[in-house]
């Protein structure tokens, strides 16, 4: 360890001559000291990006200093873009030897934020095709967001149920989370149980921004992509030599976090290496048993990434680990004495991945990853009374592993028209004690989407995807997007989308059987298929030069055919998965925001969900509906680098329908509604270098709520976990660029 | 009430600690609880043919309970906790249990047994009908004995008053009507914990018996699991009820 610490200071040593060297050498050539300023306050913007791109289309990138100015050497007129968040991003030419003022306005509308999700090249946000929904770093910040559950939390159409084991999950315009993907820079994140993703095993520390897209997108993303996507783009470094992060953060619950990355680029080669560790201690409502509602857990993550560019050509190369020891403490069946179930989930991307922009306005990408996730449970006989833990039986081994290929080619053909043409594979096996020996999952798939600007105001995108896999007959997938922007400041979007599931290894699978279950998979299994239709409209009014009103209003409507569900076979003893019914889901929000200067927000919105049952397989669909209300507002004082947030977030009561008995016909249950507000102080310090955050969680103090629904796997009683109640977190984080 | 438990659940634990005999000697009075933990797995191992879906193959599979035990409630006295006899699957007297057969659905036992503790073929319901299930749980000595379960939640349901184990009378005993059906103590005193998949005890629930002596009991299940927490060791504690 302290023979890595002279290593790396002679590197630093190395690098500083370099530098001076470099300097001393292109003393001559003609520089440009930008100096970059808020327009408003006329305060320096620091560490903004300012990005050249020479005729040649090689890029250079810079950032500026404590006092928001860079020295920028120049080789030729050069087209040169500043950047900064919050702030609208600005294109100017650069001439040798002067010294230039750019004057930053307020990005109120987020337009300029760029987003990745189904697009060949990043766009704009409201370049997209997609209503594009974005969490932004900032926002996770100053909301002490720890993983992607903390993140959705407040997101309309996005509902979270927590699991004792399974963790959390999702649900999106009324639809569970299998019918939910879940993307990390567009790669497939693997590892379902019962269908969900634990949303609480996935780490945002070194999260960029998350794209949160409504609807189905099938059409590039495939199987899962029905209710909608969710993107996690994570940080990559383009503008420093050298850029650390060190975080630490602790809940009041019992919950201790800290994580260190450090990222770097040299010419023509960047890396990164970030690693976090997760600390819980469990937290109990229920004192009297020796079962917990949050069971403790550990969890750890590494990533390491290096990425060339030769020619143009942009490589990247990287692998993600991460691991979570969750100990499910048991209740006692002697006294002092339990059964204790340990849970290790194992999860390790090996990724690579490719970019190349063409001269002929065209451009090339590919993606290939190979995820492994490994879940292993072992039972323990604890006994308290003599301190000795001893495993019980043989553990069991749950594996999956995926291969995903991705590539994926635009081309602007004509000024009003581009082209997107893409193809995958993915290649899914699986194997562990309650699985059937099998020959895995394989998907073959092309897609191809035209982007076509009918007039100045009107896009119009047909795509269609066609797949061919090896266990079943695949439908054709197709969708339709209508974008419409006005000149003054009306914006519309509708698509028509069809959308689809392909049945998972364990419905296909499952063979688990021991003296209280019989549950097994079907190979005949058909895909599950929706059509969904989305439209949104919205309308900003410019009040004064640098503040808006914004009003935007969305509708939805799903329907999902051959829904998998687990139906009970003719011995009424054994269950097996069945393409058995159809389901509805539509609603709508209505959201009202205004934004001042960046400074002042107040954002609030509600949204009505309706969930139509068709139990009896009768084509009538009994709709129930249900209530949200979501609501923010957050102050900065940008002169005492002080920013303040509210959130807030109603549930309404669920009425869920289910069936009790063929004789009685379906049967109510309700989900009684709870609200959630977190309240946070976030203060920058040291030139930005350091900001400590320090809020309230769940202010109201909610921990469960009544269930009369049929409860979750691991739900002992009639209530339903939905949060740890009332906690205060402090977090700090420290931030060190080099230029 | 989970105190009490624990505490017979403790001392059967220490009573049961220094004897490997189903059958304890305490020091009684007439009306104080007994507790009893009888066992349903002995050696050696007892396989039958059966289609093993870890290994996806027929084979031979062991079976995890291999041993029935019937209880004489009324012998427990001064001397005595209760009679059991236990007989191993492979001994001529252990009888394959099944409620749907009038055959199967009655033993010879130990003489004036009231209950049997044992693995047997019994009835659940499927939503619209009862159908045949292997289970675990206790059956009474046919046209003897008879029985009835009070389970709090059911009972309120119902809207009926629930009196509790402890508080439990003669006279409130007398006014139930009994079932003399087989499984009328059943398997359903146990619930499994899909989480651990291990089996919690239903909390609030116990049965009034009118043994072959004519004799009433309560009796309460307190647990299905033994020192080293393996299953098919069921435990309960039972208690004369008497006229005041």
């Amino acid at each position: 360890m302290k023979k890595w610490k002279i290593d790396m200071k002679n590197k630093i040593t190395i690098c500083v001559l370099m530098l001076f060297y470099a300097v001393s050498t292109l003393a001559q050539v003609p520089k440009v000291e930008l100096e970059i300023v808020d327009s408003t306050e006329g305060l320096p913007l620091v560490g903004a990006h300012v990005c050249l791109i020479t005729a040649s289309g090689v890029k250079k990138y810079y950032s500026t200093d404590a006092k928001g100015k860079v020295e920028i050497i120049l080789f030729e007129n050069m087209e040169c873009t500043v950047s900064y968040t919050g702030f609208k991003t600005q294109e100017i030419e650069l001439a040798g030897g002067e010294k230039v003022k750019v004057k930053m306005k307020p990005d109120l509308l987020m337009l300029d934020q760029v987003v990745k999700t189904a697009s060949v090249e990043p766009e704009k946000a409201d370049k997209s095709i997609y209503k594009v929904g974005i969490i932004t770093s900032d926002v996770m910040e100053k909301q002490g967001v720890q993983n992607v559950r903390d993140a959705l939390r407040f997101q309309p159409n996005i509902n979270l149920r927590e699991d004792g084991v399974l963790g959390s999950q999702i649900i999106m315009q009324g639809l569970e989370g299998q019918h939910v993907k879940f993307l990390i820079d567009g790669m497939p994140i693997i590892g379902r149980q019962d269908g969900n993703i634990d949303l609480s095993q996935i780490d945002m520390s070194q999260v960029d921004h998350i794209e949160v897209i409504e609807g189905p997108m099938s059409v590039v993303y495939g199987s899962n992509a029905l209710a909608g996507t969710v993107n996690i783009i994570m940080k990559e470094n383009k503008y420093y030599r050298l850029t650390g992060t060190a975080q630490a953060y602790a809940e009041s619950v019992g919950q201790l976090n800290g994580n260190v990355n450090v990222q770097g680029g040299r010419k023509k080669s960047k890396f990164g290496i970030s690693g976090g560790y997760r600390y819980f201690n469990g937290h109990d409502m229920n004192k009297e048993t020796r079962a917990m509602s949050w069971n403790p857990k550990n969890q750890i993550n590494a990533d390491a990434y290096y990425g060339l560019n030769l020619s143009g050509w942009e490589a990247k190369l990287g692998v993600r680990l991460s691991r979570e020891d969750l100990t499910y403490k048991g209740n006692y069946l002697q006294p002092l004495r339990a059964i204790d179930t340990n849970f290790l989930t194992d999860r390790v991307t090996y990724y690579g991945q490719f970019d190349k922009k063409f001269n002929n306005k065209s451009s090339l990408t590919g993606l290939v990853s190979y995820n492994t996730y490994t879940r292993t449970s072992q039972e323990y006989v604890v006994k308290e009374d003599l301190n000795t833990e001893d495993k019980k039986g043989d553990p069991n081994i749950d594996e999956f592993e995926m291969l995903n290929a991705r590539i994926s080619y635009g081309q602007q053909i004509k000024d009003w028209m581009k082209w997107q043409v893409g193809y995958e594979l993915s290649n899914e096996t699986g194997k562990g004690g309650r699985v059937k020996e099998n020959g895995g999952l394989q998907e073959n798939a092309i897609w191809s989407d035209l982007k076509i600007n009918l007039n100045s105001n009107l896009v119009f995108q047909p795509g269609v995807r066609y797949l061919h896999h090896n266990t079943f007959d695949a439908p054709l997938i197709y969708s339709g997007h209508l974008k419409f922007n006005s000149d003054n400041n009306w914006n519309s979007r509708l698509s028509f989308a069809k959308g689809f599931r392909a049945p998972s290894m364990k419905e296909l699978y499952m063979d688990f059987v021991d003296t209280n279950h019989r549950i097994f998979g079907n190979e005949d299994l058909t895909p599950e298929t929706s059509y969904n239709v989305t439209l949104s409209l919205d309308k900003t009014i410019d009040i004064e030069q640098s503040s808006i009103l914004k009003f935007e209003t969305s509708g939805f409507y799903n329907h999902l055919f051959d829904v998998i569900e687990l139906a009970m076979g003719d011995d009424g003893i054994s269950y097996f998965y069945q393409n058995i019914s159809q389901k509805k889901t539509h609603g709508g929000t209505f959201n009202v925001s205004y934004n001042n200067n960046n400074l002042f927000k107040v954002n609030a919105g509600v949204t009505l969900t309706g969930i139509g049952y068709d139990l009896q397989n009768t084509s009538e669909f009994n709709f129930r509906y249900s209530t949200d209300f979501v609501a923010m507002a957050s102050y900065s004082w940008p002169t005492l680098n002080l920013s303040m947030q509210l959130d807030y977030k109603y549930t309404g009561k669920r009425v869920q329908l289910y069936m009790n008995s063929e004789e009685e016909g379906p049967t109510e249950g309700t989900l009684e509604a709870y609200s959630m507000l977190n309240y946070s102080a976030t203060k920058r310090f040291k030139g930005n270098r350091f900001s400590l955050t320090a809020g309230v969680k769940n202010l109201l103090d909610v921990n469960d709520i009544t269930n009369t629904t049929q409860g979750g796997a691991h739900s002992s009683s009639s209530n339903m976990l939905v949060a740890w109640g009332r906690t205060y977190f402090v977090s700090l984080k420290y931030k060190l660029n080099k230029i | 009430m989970k105190k009490s438990i624990f505490a017979s659940l403790l001392l059967s634990a220490s009573l049961f600690s220094c004897s490997e005999d189903d059958t304890v000697t305490i020091p009684p009075l007439d009306e104080s609880s007994y507790a009893l933990q009888v066992a349903l797995y002995s050696t050696p191992d007892v396989y039958e043919e059966g289609f093993n879906h870890q290994t996806q193959q027929v084979e031979q599979v062991k079976l995890s309970y291999n041993r029935q035990v019937f209880v004489d409630l009324d012998a427990a006295s001064a001397s005595s906790n209760a009679d059991t006899l236990g007989y191993h699957y492979n001994d001529e007297e252990y009888v394959k249990f099944d409620v749907w057969d009038t055959e199967k659905d009655h033993a010879e036992g130990s003489e004036g047994w009231d209950i049997v503790l044992a693995y047997y073929n019994g009835k659940t319901h499927d939503g619209t009908e009862y159908v045949p299930y292997m289970m675990t749980g206790a059956l009474v000595n046919k046209g003897e004995v008879k029985a009835i379960r009070l389970n709090k939640e059911e009972l309120e349901a119902e809207g009926q008053t629930f009196v509790s184990y402890d508080e439990v009378s003669y006279e409130d005993a007398m006014n139930l009507t009994l079932s003399s059906e087989v499984d009328a103590i059943g398997s359903d005193w146990k619930v499994l914990d899909f989480a651990t998949f291990t089996y919690k005890i239903v909390e609030n629930q116990y049965y009034i018996i009118e043994t072959t002596d004519g004799v009433f009991f309560k009796l309460a299940f307190t647990g299905f699991y033994n020192d080293d927490l393996e299953k098919g060791y069921p435990a309960f504690k039972f208690q004369r009820l008497i006229a005041e």
